[in-house]
């Protein structure tokens, strides 16, 4: 793994928490029931988390000069071998499927979740024509009957809504 | 004569539950979900269960912990196809049988190593539903002796034992641990009834803990898998698949009893789960066998000890999941949330509260065991087509999956981006080296360990020497502590390696003279 990464993964720990620290002080204590009341763990759980993001800090400065590279002993999961990997596609695949969910209430899962497919495949270089034409469809439609007739759990269909409804394929309080 | 009531009436009852048609049902579909999760490399049964979980929430808790326990009895059989025919393991519990297994395809006795195989799963599942049952009604049973303080103690062992076994780094393991708790802290305070940590009127009820635990467990491990373009060329040749002769089985019975056994016991400790399950069988069973030179080179004795422990681990598993409510691996992690959606409170009192959980455990069980005797064999051979599905489309299938399922939780958009933002979150955690299983499982036990904590010290007068001097917790604190030892060398020794490797780099890079 990239040490540099590392290094900066633990100054977010250690930097959560100060935070969680900080945050607890504006904490209004409310009626206190016992010893350490609402305060009283997020205290020391902050105070945990800083210590142990400043440790793993030190512990990656201590040995900086003496690593020959930026590349060290991988501690988390590794990427398996034979795969191309790629940073940037994996933010592109979760700002597309932030996307998708924030969409979702509004294009509807009939129209959001096909385009979301379509594009997402694309950016895993997916360009076979059935899956990027095929699947989308299939899997949007099983999905939604799987939902909608079998578990009575209905999801929504934005501007699609009316016309569903006058077909009679959905129920109108949704 | 009680004790015996205690064990049968459980199996008796788990075994009249087999007459409601929709446990069936639901155990055909989730055995051939989970085998097809077991089969697919990357998918494993957290992530099965993590994309399933929506799911269970319109149904019953009986039919919910029916359907999830047929899922890994499905992955646990599911793993070892791809492990024998492409010496691929579905999950990393199999990767011993990809060493006998492959070797014994490449000799062309594929259906030796599959039939094998098959017949370790099935009958390492079925006796370890006994052990399993023998062992998890007595310890329900220490839940009326336990106080708050005892509580305490097991929520805290709990949480430093997935540490402590898991990961090459106990501090960012214990980092992980306390990332949960902090994620549980906001909402409404469990004592004092006042908002925590609420600036807008959505954290006010704080997180949910499904989604939360989904996006920790399952998000994050399908955001780093999105990471690589899976280019998955395999090639299945033609092979045959004649079932093995007696002589050969027999040989096997042995290394099945032993793996049965361990992998029940070793599968309860939490944090333990299917892989050492199995490997330590793999080790005993050689130690044992005659013919010790064949392990690694095609022994089905190998095969048969791997895989009767594996799949023994998922009764083993249970033991502590539903005895005192500390989830024996991430799986089990995702069971409890979905008990908790229920309305159930994880709990030592759990299985006396509700026993039908208990039953529907060996129902779901014996059901996926029963199917897979009549189509294992049959399914084992079809699999090859699917072993070879692209997994970029299963991992963005997923995704999508995951997003609606968690969206018909509560229809709240905050939910989903609850998932999300901690699957991100998770994703740097599973990069470098921060647990997630031990963040989700502090999840799940944060507001019980936090209540019983401050709860006891309050029952015994703020004093924590008294809180901590009670003999069952003093015990259980200190398994911890031996944990946390077991966890600091495993760390040490991954660091002397770091620095070993090092070494040999600078050496390579020619810094310095080699010494």
């Amino acid at each position: 793994m990239d040490r540099r990464a590392d290094l900066a993964f633990a100054s977010v720990v250690a930097l959560f928490g100060a935070l969680l620290v900080f945050f607890t002080t504006q904490q209004n204590p409310g009626p206190q029931f016992d010893p350490l009341g609402k305060q009283g763990l997020p205290y020391a759980v902050g105070t945990f988390l800083l210590i142990v993001g400043l440790v793993l800090v030190g512990r990656r400065l201590r040995t900086w000069r003496a690593e020959p590279s930026n590349t060290v002993w991988d501690e988390g999961t590794e990427d398996e071998p034979g795969h191309p990997a790629s940073v940037l596609r994996a933010a592109a695949v979760i700002s597309l499927t932030i996307g998708y969910a924030v969409a979702l209430p509004i294009a509807g899962f009939l129209i959001g979740t096909p385009v979301y497919l379509i594009i997402a495949f694309w950016v895993m270089r997916a360009r076979r024509w059935w899956m990027l034409g095929i699947v989308p469809i299939v899997f949007t439609l099983g999905v939604f009957l799987t939902f909608n007739n079998l578990l009575s759990v209905p999801l929504p269909v934005g501007p699609l809504n009316d016309l569903l409804v006058s077909l009679g394929w959905i129920d109108a309080v949704r | 004569m009680e004790f015996l009531g205690e064990l049968l009436i459980p199996l008796a009852e788990g075994a009249a539950l087999l007459a409601k048609l929709d446990i069936w049902v639901l155990a055909v579909v989730g055995v051939a979900y989970g085998i097809f999760a077991g089969a697919m490399p990357g998918i494993g049964t957290t992530l099965a269960y993590g994309l399933v979980l929506p799911f269970t929430f319109p149904m019953d808790p009986v039919q919910a912990v029916a359907f999830l326990l047929s899922i890994s009895v499905g992955t646990g059989f599911g793993n070892s196809i791809p492990a024998i025919l492409l010496s691929v393991p579905g999950t990393p519990a199999a990767v011993l049988t990809a060493m006998d297994g492959f070797k014994l395809h490449k000799r062309g006795e594929s259906g030796l190593a599959l039939g094998i195989s098959f017949i370790a799963a099935i009958v390492g599942q079925l006796i370890s539903i006994p052990f399993f049952v023998l062992l998890v009604v007595p310890l329900s049973g220490l839940a009326y002796v336990f106080l708050a303080p005892e509580l305490f103690g097991l929520y805290l062992f709990g949480m430093v034992a997935i540490v402590s076994l898991t990961g090459k780094n106990l501090l960012k393991g214990l980092a992980g641990a306390a990332f949960g708790l902090a994620i549980a802290f906001v909402g409404i305070d469990a004592m004092n009834g006042t908002p925590r940590f609420a600036p807008i009127p959505e954290f006010r009820n704080g997180f949910e803990t499904a989604p939360a635990v989904i996006g920790l467990l399952a998000v994050s491990e399908l955001f780093r898998q999105s990471r690589q373009s899976f280019q998955w060329n395999a090639v299945i040749e033609e092979f045959s698949a004649k079932f093995p002769a007696w002589s050969q089985i027999r040989r096997t019975i042995g290394p099945i009893v032993g793996g049965t056994v361990l992998g029940t016991l070793v599968g309860a400790i939490p944090g333990a789960g299917a892989t050492p399950a199995a490997m330590i069988s793999y080790q005993q069973a050689q130690a044992w066998s005659k013919h010790p030179e064949e392990f690694g080179n095609g022994s089905i004795e190998g095969i048969a000890a791997n895989e009767a422990a594996q799949n023994a681990s998922n009764s083993g598993e249970l033991i502590p999941t539903l005895g005192i409510a500390i989830p024996g691996s991430g799986s089990m992690v995702l069971l409890l949330a979905s008990l908790q959606v229920h309305g159930l409170v994880p709990g030592p009192l759990l299985i006396r509260q509700t026993p039908e959980l208990l039953y529907a455990a060996v129902a779901g069980m014996l059901a996926a065991s029963l199917i897979l005797i009549v189509t294992g064999w049959w399914i084992s051979r079809q699999l090859l087509k699917i072993i070879t599905i692209d997994r970029s489309l299963v991992v963005i299938l997923a995704l999508a999956t995951t997003v609606i399922g968690v969206f018909s939780l509560q229809f709240r958009l905050f939910d989903v981006l609850t998932a999300l933002g901690l699957g991100v979150v998770g994703y740097f955690m599973l990069r470098y080296g921060y647990s997630t299983a031990a963040a989700a499982l502090a999840v799940v036990l944060a507001r019980g360990f936090e209540r019983s904590l401050r709860q006891g010290l309050n029952l015994f007068d703020n004093s924590i020497i008294e809180f901590l001097s009670r003999p069952l917790t003093a015990i259980i604190v200190g398994a911890a502590v031996v944990f946390l030892v077991v966890g600091i060398r495993r760390t040490m020794r991954f660091q002397r390696e770091e620095a070993r490797v090092r070494q040999q780099a600078i050496v390579e890079a020619g810094r310095l003279p080699a010494e």
